[in-house]
């Protein structure tokens, strides 16, 4: 669960990204946030993962208060998280499976949970054929694919996603997001930061729209609403 | 932590080793040099110590009491001379027995000295032993003082000067210790920092999964251990080797200097190279990684 009251984010003097953003997200849900380019989507991504500490209001994360938390907590924080790229951020030198199994071994697990985990994602993620493969011999939409099970691996609570299909074609984009849809299904809180708004209007998903750092609209179903408003 | 994450930990800091082979060459080279260097002066310190010990041990003071007292007078000194702080020994050498000694020392011409048992020109004297080779001009000073002590003779001379030389290596050696142990930590703390650059995109990955700062330091902590314990194993041997070899070419045959033989001190070398190696290189490695983990 996420709550965000009254935050403002400044980048230095003089350049505000956020002025004054509220929102509420409960567990389990699915949330597109949209805006122009430069209006803060990802500066409030930042924030959900504590990359950014707010200038000013509160933003709580899955019971971790990110203004006020320890350096030390942070990766606590983030293993509540599944963080998903756009450039996808996988470890080149190491084989699909191993940058999977890798995130579990962070958090200490053992290697029996690990060897079932791990084929688990990677097959709900419909990449286990491709397991002993490098990131590199891997498509776009492959590796982020293995991001996302790579996200998934820790069973976090919320999947957060910034432009996971900037760097994919329409067909590979509306794949991702389906996955991503399908992972909400099974009770995992996803929110996906995009400006593609052909991507959007095929989903009737909540949608939360930035402009100006902040939030001129939030409500279920649709881009171009945002638009027209 | 568990002890699958050991073996990750073992694993990832010896592929960084050789990641940047030449950087982790060249800095167990430097601590290898700064090893040796300080391991030398270390053992000439010993050396000479040993010879100041050698010295005054074997009881080089001979203390000798007035002509005038009898012998038993000149016995009865011997408490308070054993009361003198830091003197450990006394030997008391009625002037009968010094003549025997010298006749022995003159060997073949010891009939030179015959007829002088009825006239013993000779003093009775004592041989002194002390504890503490700091105190030693102290002492002397406090056997002089005794009434009926006439004359003492030392290597007073040379003890003095030893001293002075071996209190100079001392200082040497500990600026020597900080000097290179300084260098050793620049040199580690480069080439970790070389690692995490190598590494500087897997570190943001990492943390942005949930990796503590611990899980993401211990690889780079674990290859400054092995730098630093293959620096100490090789400056170890390199330092036995070479005593050994100038020890066997005969500068111990040098009457002046008393060598330390090197097998008395072997454990302590290996101990001492390998625990100040281990704790410049954990230091360097600490140092270098802190930067990178503020992400
Ligand atoms: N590190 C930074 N330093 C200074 N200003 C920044 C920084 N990051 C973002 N900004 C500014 O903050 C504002 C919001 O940026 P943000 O990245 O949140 O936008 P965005 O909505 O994600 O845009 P895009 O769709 O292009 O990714 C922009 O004006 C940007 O220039
Ligand atoms: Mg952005």
């Amino acid at each position: 669960m996420i709550r965000i009251n009254d935050v403002y984010q400044s980048y230095g003097p003089g350049t505000r990204a956020l002025k004054g953003i509220d929102l509420r997200i409960d567990d389990g849900e699915f949330v597109f946030i949209v805006g122009p380019s430069g209006s803060g989507k990802s500066t409030l991504a930042k924030l959900i993962t504590a990359e950014l500490r707010p200038s000013e209001g509160r933003v709580v994360v899955n019971d971790f208060n990110t203004s006020k938390m320890k350096m030390s907590e942070v990766p606590y924080l983030r293993r509540t998280l599944g963080i998903v790229f756009q450039d996808f951020r996988l470890i080149e030198r190491k084989t699909v499976y191993e940058n999977v199994e890798f995130a579990m071994r962070i958090v200490g697990a053992s290697p029996r949970e690990i060897k079932r985990r791990v084929s688990y994602v990677l097959d709900l993620v419909g990449i286990l054929h491709k397991a002993r493969r490098k990131p590199t011999e891997l498509s776009g939409g492959e590796q982020q694919r293995v991001a996302i099970a790579r996200a998934l691996v820790n069973n976090p609570n919320t999947i957060i996603a910034d432009e996971p299909t900037g760097n994919l074609d329409p067909d590979r984009s509306l794949e991702i997001m389906m996955l991503l849809q399908h992972i909400n299904d099974l009770g995992t809180t996803v929110i996906v930061v995009t400006h593609e708004k052909e991507l959007v209007n095929q989903f009737d998903k909540r949608v939360v729209a930035i402009d100006g750092g902040l939030i001129i609209s939030d409500r279920q179903g649709g881009y171009f609403q945002y638009e027209q408003t | 932590m568990n002890r699958h994450n050991i073996l990750y930990f073992f694993r990832e800091g010896v592929k960084s080793i050789f990641s940047h082979g030449f950087m982790s060459l060249a800095s167990v080279t430097v601590m290898i040099t700064c090893l040796l260097l300080t391991g030398t002066v270390l053992l000439l310190v010993l050396s000479v110590n040993l010879t100041i010990e050698s010295m005054v041990t074997l009881g080089d003071i001979r203390a000798y009491v007035d002509e005038t007292y009898t012998r038993e007078e000149a016995e009865a000194l011997e408490n308070k001379l054993r009361m003198i702080p830091n003197v450990s020994g006394v030997d008391f050498i009625p002037n009968d027995r010094a003549l025997e000694e010298m006749r022995d020392e003159f060997g073949t011409d010891a009939w030179l000295l015959d007829g002088l048992e009825y006239d013993n020109p000779l003093r009775h004297s004592y041989r002194i032993m002390v504890v503490d080779i700091d105190e030693y001009d102290q002492t002397i000073d406090d056997i002089e003082s005794v009434p009926g002590i006439a004359e003492v003779h030392s290597s007073r001379e040379s003890v003095n000067r030893l001293s002075v030389i071996r209190n100079v290596l001392g200082t040497v050696s500990i600026a020597l210790v900080l000097l290179l142990g300084a260098v050793a930590v620049v040199i580690i703390s480069n080439t970790i920092k070389l690692a995490t650059f190598d590494r500087r995109e897997e570190i943001a990955i990492m943390k942005m999964i949930g990796a503590t700062d611990g899980f993401i330091r211990f690889p780079f902590i674990v290859e400054s251990v092995i730098l630093s314990q293959v620096a100490a194993l090789i400056a170890f041997g390199l330092q036995w080797l070479a005593y050994t070899y100038i020890v066997s070419i005969g500068l111990s045959s040098i009457e002046l200097i008393e060598m330390v033989d090197f097998s008395t001190v072997r454990y302590y070398f290996l101990g001492g190279f390998m625990g100040i190696a281990f704790v410049f290189g954990v230091l360097g490695s600490i140092i270098s990684i802190r930067k990178f983990l503020r992400v």
